[in-house]
């Protein structure tokens, strides 16, 4: 081999060398960022926590609303551990659901395959039962910010819910519907898990109360319109002539719905009761609904703290992100914070079992917007108080107004409807 | 039992499925192109509408509603065809090729407007994707002239909508040279060319009536339903396809009775079901699907798949 050829063989290697050191390094920290927790630079870990919401499908109205909320808590972590001098980042993977269990099972098995360990959503009760043997399996953590169907309150598994089962909060309601001297009531709502569960825990803790739930008239979600479901309604109310309508329903149907009964003098001449499925969604408050909902004196329930001045912070915090308070906006804010605190608690440790202790112990000593994030055996929040809620016309827009509150077996109505 | 609302809902869903299922079978027998994207002109004439509205301030009305909605369907109509199925065309595609196009063009059609939506949303502090009912203030005027206060804003805008669009369509196809040769066209293509006539054009103008009725249906919808979503088209599909199929993608008067029938089934029969056999609505789409195919069963459509009558069959076999 003449000594030329031999010099630019070695340089050929030399040069390959350094570009395959080059791409090696690149890849392995393109590769090893998606991983979680991670190492960038010299000393910042960066922690994904993986997020699915419903931002398009029927729920859309009410999670788009979670994303703004979402960052907030986000850079709230972030500056809580800048501040404690701890070199760790916390960073949101958000994935679109579309509201569907399929779509909430699809996002879990993708953040979870790219390192997340634990997830943020998914908002419906059904979306948490698709999830649920997926996340027991894997032992990936699950903290559902809206799910309150009392069928997913399991001791020990590895889903946990900032929102409190609905057992407390029918018992609740059905206290409220004895003491406004309701006797008779047709339960109307849609067929999903939370609804279906509160209605029948509504029914049980009714009629134990003296109560009599005359009909229970059930319609199907994903329709494009609801109008011959509140005609069949109508005509319920007009045979058995309750005193009161039970009505649970979500953003879309409900307005939907309401608009319809809106319509219908047999529905305007009965109480309506109803939860907090369609609180804070805009396209409930129409001139035509506020109107209907106080002609039937309406009121809603929903499992807020009674006096909390996290709460108003929070709403006032939010609005600089561009967002207002919708249905669980405090409880999905509370599911980030806690799982931040518990990955901080954690050491940024990925190992399932001691995340999952961590949680639990950060709950212990965590107050947010949403309460106390204290668990209870079966991990859901703890908490027993409730307030009322109407809508009505307040300074010149149409608006969900508090105007009550329940704790425990006290019920106090503090404006006059 | 309260009837009186069963019956409303019945009437205005017989419109809605009449605008958007007569221009389905209409541009399968010109085009023979079964288009699964159909449904989003629905959800785009309604989206024009409810934009236009809170972007321009509230209460638009109809007359500039129906144009907005027609002239944007129209135009979304014609452009899938021809950037989409023409060129298919050219490549001698089977059906199967059509119909999974026409899917995915669905899907690209309604994340878009998600995506609209989306930002319209942060734009506008509005939300766009769930919105209320539109009130229109030239029929509220005609209400108050003639004295039809009492009656729903949106039994009025469905028949001054479907009448006149039934209207049109008849003297366009029984008295108008074009439409002739629009039927011409659908009956034997190849004859309708030697005759000189521009099919090309002659089919453009069909993708952009096709589009633009079947939006009409979305302004209808904005005034009637107190919730419209950018899922519209898709919720109404299966009913839309259901009154196309059963007029055999061939005949608009079965077509159109089609949709009457599957107005009532819905809305009238489910009712009186629940009430006095106590069967929950959620039984819907059961109910809606076993009629369909007992319907399809007893009377097989007339063009569908373009084979030759299932029952002309049958005959000829018995002679």
């Amino acid at each position: 081999m003449p000594p030329i050829a031999g010099k630019r063989l070695l340089a050929l290697i030399f040069a390959t060398l350094v570009i395959g050191l080059i791409i090696g390094y690149s890849t392995g920290y393109y590769v090893g960022g998606l991983g979680t927790p991670q190492t960038g630079g010299v000393s910042e870990r960066t922690y994904t926590l993986g997020v699915t919401f419903a931002l398009s499908g029927a729920v859309s109205s009410v999670c788009v609303q979670w994303e703004p909320v979402v960052r907030m808590a986000i850079d709230d972590l972030n500056n809580l551990a800048k501040s404690m001098g701890l070199n760790i980042v916390f960073k949101p993977h958000i994935l679109d659901d579309g509201g569907t269990a399929d779509g909430a099972l699809k996002n879990v098995q993708t953040l979870y395959a790219t390192g997340v360990r634990i997830v943020i959503g998914p908002a419906l009760s059904s979306q948490v039962k698709a999830v649920k043997a997926f996340s027991d399996s894997n032992k990936l953590i699950i903290i559902a910010p809206c799910s309150n169907s009392p069928a997913l309150a399991i001791r020990g598994d590895y889903i946990f819910r900032t929102q409190p089962s609905a057992l407390g909060e029918s018992k609740a309601l059905a206290a409220l519907a004895v003491q406004e001297g309701l006797k008779s009531v047709v339960s109307f709502h849609l067929n999903d898990e939370f609804c279906n569960v509160f209605a029948q825990s509504f029914k049980k803790f009714f009629e134990e109360s003296g109560g009599t739930v005359l009909y229970d008239l059930v319609y199907q979600s994903g329709q494009a319109d609801y109008g011959s479901d509140v005609a069949s309604l109508a005509s319920w109310v007009a045979k058995l002539n309750p005193d009161a309508v039970f009505y649970c329903g979500y953003a879309t149907d409900g307005a939907n719905v309401l608009t319809h009964a809106a319509d219908e003098p047999t529905l305007r001449g009965v109480r309506w009761l109803t939860v907090e499925g369609f609180y804070g969604a805009s396209e409930v408050l129409t001139h035509k609904v506020v109107d209907f909902a106080r002609a039937v004196k309406m009121i809603g329930i929903r499992p807020v703290p009674i006096t909390n001045p996290l709460y108003d912070e929070f709403v006032e915090k939010l609005k600089k992100y561009g967002a207002a308070p919708t249905l669980c906006s405090e409880n999905v804010y509370d599911a980030v914070m806690i799982a931040g605190l518990a990955v901080l608690r954690a050491g940024g440790s990925s190992d399932p079992d001691v995340l999952r202790r961590a949680l639990i112990e950060a709950a212990k000593t965590y107050y947010g917007p949403g309460g106390w994030g204290l668990f209870d055996e079966n991990g859901d929040r703890l908490q027993a108080s409730f307030r009322l809620w109407t809508m009505a016309f307040v300074n010149g827009t149409y608006q969900y107004v508090d105007i009550g509150h329940i704790t425990d077996s006290n019920i106090v109505i503090e404006k006059k409807l | 039992m309260e009837i009186y609302r069963a019956i409303l809902c019945s009437y205005v869903f017989s419109w809605i499925y009449i605008l958007s299922s007569l221009p389905l079978t209409l541009s399968y027998r010109t085009t023979k192109v079964f288009n699964f994207a159909h449904p989003i002109f629905i959800t785009y004439g309604a989206y024009v509408v409810i934009i236009v509205n809170e972007v321009l301030g509230r209460e638009i009305p109809l007359a500039v509603a129906v144009f907005l909605a027609f002239v944007v369907g129209g135009l979304v109509s014609l452009i899938s065809h021809l950037l989409v199925f023409k060129p298919l065309s050219y490549q001698r595609v089977s059906s199967n090729v059509y119909m999974v196009t026409s899917m995915g063009l669905w899907f690209i059609y309604q994340y878009v407007l998600y995506i609209v939506c989306q930002l319209l949303t942060r734009r506008y502090d509005v939300n766009f994707l769930s919105y209320s009912t539109i009130e229109y203030k030239d029929v509220r005027f005609l209400q108050d002239v003639l004295g039809l206060n009492s009656m729903p804003q949106y039994t009025i805008t469905a028949t001054l909508i479907g009448v006149s669009v039934g209207v049109a369509l008849y003297i366009l196809f029984n008295k108008t040279v074009l439409g002739l040769s629009l039927r011409g066209i659908a009956d034997n293509a190849s004859l309708v060319a030697i005759c000189g006539v521009p099919i090309n054009r002659l089919v453009n103008l069909t993708w952009f009536l096709v589009g633009g009725i079947t939006a009409l249906s979305g302004v209808i919808w904005v005034n009637f339903s107190g919730s419209t979503t950018p899922d519209l088209g898709l919720n109404i599909v299966v009913d839309n396809f259901a009154a196309a199929f059963i007029g055999g993608l061939y005949s608009l008067p079965i077509t159109a009775v089609a949709s009457i029938v599957l107005a009532l089934i819905e809305n009238m029969l489910l009712a009186v079901l629940n009430y006095y056999f106590g069967v929950q609505p959620t039984v819907r789409i059961a109910i809606v699907f076993g009629i369909v195919l007992a319907i399809l069963v007893a009377r097989p459509p007339m063009g569908a798949g373009g084979g030759l009558p299932y029952r002309f069959i049958k005959r000829v076999s018995r002679k």
